[in-house]
């Protein structure tokens, strides 16, 4: 889909984290712009366009990264909500987290993650993973065509 | 007494007597040992049902000291596997904020202020390194068993081929005896040969060529075993060995964490055997482990994740 690059919405409680997430996407030319949700309840908000984001007009990202381990609703209960409401249910989701546990990824995958993507411990490998996935989702794979909450 | 008549009859009479106080006598002393015995049966088995009760009690507390052991080592672990996982994210960000800087400063830091935030990323690269492996070690101990038949030979040549790729450029001699088949879980066991035979790679990089021989003997189950003539070690830190994040050499000289050879013995642990090791300073080192068979006949051996004190031997021999 040529001109209006999408979105990423990165669901992300460690600040620090989503500022290696930014320069990581900065450094591999991701231009999709980023909006930034610090908890479950907030990326709810913000995708439902309801809350501190009522009246915000909708339009699906092109990924959302999504944590795990998340104040208020986790990301798994995030996950499910996107994957059970029909103009969401198509949106990618990349689970970004920290938890290698397998229970996690068996979770992740079950509920309709895309990806699982382990956060690596190292600078430049986090870059270097976060960055060629902002690359593929953003920009290489074609998104599902938008749908508005209404059509549904 | 006159007259053996009157010796006869006196006889008698005092034979008489005589048997009659023996029989007194006689059935008091038989009366006297019956009680004395039933006392002591009685002693006995008062005795003996205290015993009994002792056991059955000392038995209850062991049990129940066991539960409480195998809970707290659950809770160790989990808790180890936590710290270990929450000190990933500061750490990245030491690291990834370094490299950040490092890229801000490329041109307008000094040399030593540069090599600062090198040295600060390396560091933090190596932690990193330790926590992963400490993560490792912490799974392996608590991951579920999955045992198949599993060819020790065609899991040799597995590890073998991914291991000698990255060292075509060395001589490498490989003598291969016959190994069996093992019941036992097959990651976990891979886990275990790949750090055999990486070490013995690593010791043994500045021998040309290396020699290394790999065989097993059927002993109660399977003894296997790997010989190298590399750098070897003293038999005097033996129990270092198998220890988590021990070393016996410095990091410039040979590379890694001291989490391979625990890995090994906890991989074993869990098949219920053991791994240990011989050597020589300058003369190469042996390298075993031990898997008991599954015959539902013999008795489970003891599991022994307790770190080896000395020339440690299978556990079921101890």
């Amino acid at each position: 889909m040529p001109g209006i690059l999408r979105r990423i919405l990165l669901v992300e409680d460690s600040s620090a984290d989503a500022e290696l997430t930014h320069e990581a996407l900065l450094e591999y030319a991701v231009a999709n712009g980023v909006d930034w949700v610090k908890d479950g309840a907030e990326a709810l908000d913000f995708l439902f366009c309801r809350g501190a984001f009522e009246g915000r007009i909708f339009e699906p990202p092109a990924v959302i990264l999504l944590d795990l381990k998340l104040p208020k609703i986790d990301g798994l209960e995030v996950l499910r909500t996107i994957r059970t409401t029909p103009h969401l249910r198509a949106i990618p989701v990349v689970v970004l987290t920290s938890s290698q546990e397998e229970k996690d990824l068996i979770h992740g995958y079950s509920h309709g993650a895309n990806a699982y993507v382990v956060k690596p411990v190292d600078g430049a490998e986090f870059i270097k993973a976060v960055g060629s996935l902002g690359v593929f989702w953003a920009m290489v794979n074609a998104p599902p065509p938008a749908l508005s909450p209404e059509a549904t | 007494m006159v007259g053996l008549g009157g010796i006869t009859y006196m006889s008698w009479r005092e034979a008489q007597a005589s048997l009659a106080l023996l029989s007194i006598g006689g059935i008091a002393f038989f009366v006297a040992r019956s009680a004395h015995f039933q006392r002591t049966l009685r002693e006995r088995n008062s005795l003996l049902e205290s015993e009994v009760l002792q056991r059955t009690e000392a038995e209850r507390e062991s049990r129940r000291l066991n539960q409480e052991l195998l809970a707290s080592n659950q809770e160790l672990e989990a808790f180890a596997y936590s710290v270990a996982h929450d000190l990933r994210a500061p750490l990245r960000h030491v690291n990834g904020f370094a490299l950040l800087l490092q890229k801000e400063m490329r041109e307008k830091a000094s040399p030593k202020a540069l090599h600062q935030l090198e040295v600060i990323q390396s560091s933090a690269h190596r932690m990193g390194h330790l926590i992963d492996d400490l993560l490792t070690y912490s799974r392996l101990g608590r991951a579920d068993l999955h045992k198949v038949a599993v060819p020790l030979t065609t899991l040799l040549e597995q590890v073998r081929l991914d291991l000698t790729e990255e060292e075509a450029d060395r001589r490498v001699e490989w003598h291969i005896g016959p190994l069996p088949t093992v019941t036992g879980d097959p990651t976990l066991l891979r886990l275990a040969l790949q750090n055999l035979i990486s070490n013995a790679l690593k010791f043994t990089r500045h021998r040309d060529p290396a020699i290394l021989e790999v065989g097993g003997r059927p002993e109660g189950g399977i003894t296997f075993y790997i010989k190298d003539n590399g750098t070897g070690f003293d038999m005097r830190y033996l129990d270092k060995l198998f220890k988590p994040f021990q070393r016996l050499h410095p990091q410039e000289d040979y590379e890694g964490t001291g989490i391979g050879l625990a890995n090994v013995q906890r991989v074993l642990a869990r098949h219920g055997g053991q791994a240990w090791a011989e050597g020589q300073l300058g003369q190469g080192a042996t390298f075993f482990f031990h898997i008991p068979s599954e015959d539902p006949e013999s008795t489970p051996p003891p599991l022994c994740d307790a770190p080896i004190q000395g020339k440690a031997l299978p556990c079921q021999e101890s």
